[in-house]
């Protein structure tokens, strides 16, 4: 009966967190600009995430540890430095995008600028994080993120050509644009595959102290969960690719993606559509706050657990408190939270290698994972997905930066 | 690129650089004037807020305001007559979408769409000076 629970509230977890301010975005702005050809980046994503978690997963209930904690013993401290540092740096810009996305659905709503809410909305992460435990940050926040159905809804309702959508999923070059097309892929890339989610999904398992009985879990909310999550970023595509791709809107403004649920649900699309960024950009913060404390506490070894209070655990307390000031600030000084969200993106895309070939590595090793190491499945398709993301943003970053 | 460059290149990403393409800049003034009108469609039949429609089409107009003044700058190789033809519809929709602005703090509805139907009238007339990209 637990695990039928565990798995449940998994699901919901996968399906209510996946969208976050990046997906979002990065979806929108795929369609308006692409219409569905961008599908098939969407696809890809989804496939390496679903073998990704599950794997974040497996380790922690094999071997009892986390990626951080495998990565600093099997690699030694430095070079897990050089990964903390990277992966510390990307993971406050997307921290930045997240609190601005919370900032921006209270500016729809309410017509006081993001800039006001920073300081109000970064002091309510905080103290859900100082006072709240793992469960209530993980479902809590998954069960409310549930309202990003309404683009499922929405999909349906504006009735696109289905031909057409699975014309997307297999990869085409553009016909106009090309360094935005590549750029948007390569966001896309980095929304889908965020690293901190694997880590968070692996110190996830250690507090909910998974064992190999866990595994089948485990396979169930990879698989699905983030399959299902993966069709909640398809669908944002195709009501943006049906409402603004026609009239040539562009999305570079919280203005213009406020409307994308407009047209298939005129009486609650506006309002639908702010709680959806809302909801879902305040729960990645959660999570990326906390990722940021895991990396730390755990590459020093300090006291880690999002169970324990404060007191028990002040160093892995301070990292957050510190991590959501400092995540706080760029949006005081009036950066564009939508221009973070398309660079912290595709610098994602970039250190994907970085931060995931060591685990990679890891997760081929006998010494953890004894019989359950990873398969030829597995292995092809992580290195073939981050060789093309590294590859696309090696080329599209530069382009579209040049570009302005 | 050398490093003091790309942290040039990246602030100027950050704070909001917008091309000095004039296909770019021609793009995003058909976005914003067709944004408008999407917002103007859908304040009269009750989809959006007040709020938000004002703040949007305020912000609608100036950027197209903007895009007009950068336009008028960055095609100033092409004639006086090309100038004019892309960059007169664009500072019409902006002072249309500002227009609109005004009329939904009165809710003057009837005067609200006598603007809106302005502004479409405005993006037609950049669409035949300046086609959309082929879609």
């Amino acid at each position: 009966m637990k695990k039928i629970l565990d798995i449940a509230l998994g699901l919901v977890t996968s399906i209510g967190g996946f969208l976050d301010i990046g997906s979002v975005i990065t979806a929108m702005q795929a369609g308006a600009a692409f219409r569905f050809q961008l599908i098939w980046v969407i696809a890809l994503g989804t496939i390496c995430v679903v073998f990704l978690v599950e794997m974040a997963g497996r380790l922690p209930a094999v071997s009892k540890h986390t990626i951080v904690d495998a990565m600093r013993e099997r690699f030694g401290f430095p070079f897990y430095a050089i990964v903390m540092v990277l992966m510390t740096i990307v993971s406050l810009l997307v921290l930045v995008a997240e609190i601005g996305g919370v900032g921006l659905a209270l500016q729809i709503s309410t017509s006081v600028g993001y800039k006001w809410w920073a300081i109000p909305v970064a002091l309510f992460i905080w103290l859900v994080i100082w006072k709240g435990t793992f469960g209530l940050i993980e479902n809590g926040t998954s069960v409310l993120g549930l309202v990003t159905l309404a683009f499922i809804v929405a999909a349906f309702k504006l009735h696109p050509e289905w031909g057409s959508v699975a014309h997307g999923l297999i990869p085409s070059r553009p016909g106009k644009d090309s360094s935005g097309y590549w750029f948007i892929a390569v966001s896309i890339m980095g929304a889908s595959i965020s690293p901190y989610l694997m880590y968070f999904y692996s110190s996830g398992a250690v507090e909910d102290k998974w064992d190999k009985s866990y595994l089948g879990v485990n396979r169930i909310i990879a698989g699905f969960g983030m399959s299902f999550g993966g069709l909640l970023s398809m669908a944002v595509l195709i009501v943006s690719a049906l409402v603004f791709f026609p009239r040539g809107i562009q999305v570079d403004n919280i203005d213009q993606a406020a409307l994308a649920l407009t047209t298939a649900l005129p009486r609650w699309g506006f309002l639908l559509l702010a709680l959806a960024l809302g909801i879902s950009c305040m729960g990645a913060a959660f999570e990326i706050a906390l990722s940021i404390a895991y990396f730390f506490a755990q590459g020093f070894g300090w006291n880690w657990t999002e169970n324990k209070t404060p007191r028990e655990e002040s160093r892995f307390s301070l990292v957050y408190t510190l991590v959501i000031v400092a995540a706080t600030i760029p949006l005081l000084l009036g950066v564009d939270p939508l221009k973070v969200t398309v660079i912290s993106m595709a610098l994602t895309a970039a250190v994907l290698p970085i931060a995931l070939i060591p685990f990679l590595l890891i997760m081929n090793d006998r010494e953890y994972l004894g019989e359950f190491t990873n398969g030829w499945l597995s292995n092809s398709v992580v290195i073939v997905v981050l060789l093309i993301c590294f590859a696309l943003s090696v080329v599209s970053i530069p382009l579209e930066f040049m570009a302005g | 690129m050398p490093p003091r460059c790309r942290a040039i290149v990246f602030a100027a990403l950050l704070t909001g650089c917008s091309g000095s393409d004039p296909a770019r800049q021609v793009q995003s003034a058909h976005s914003w004037t067709a944004t408008a009108i999407l917002i103007g469609e859908r304040w009269l039949n009750h989809s959006v807020r007040d709020g938000y429609s004002i703040d949007a089409l305020k912000n609608a107009s100036e950027e197209l305001t903007k895009l007009a003044k950068t336009l008028q700058e960055s095609m100033r190789d092409s004639s006086r007559e090309k100038r004019s033809s892309i960059t007169i519809p664009i500072q019409n929709g902006a002072l249309h979408a500002r227009q609109m602005a005004s009329e939904v703090q009165s809710t003057n509805s009837p005067a609200f769409s006598v603007q809106l139907d302005s502004l479409r009238a405005a993006g037609r007339q950049l669409d035949r000076a300046a086609p959309r990209e082929a879609q």
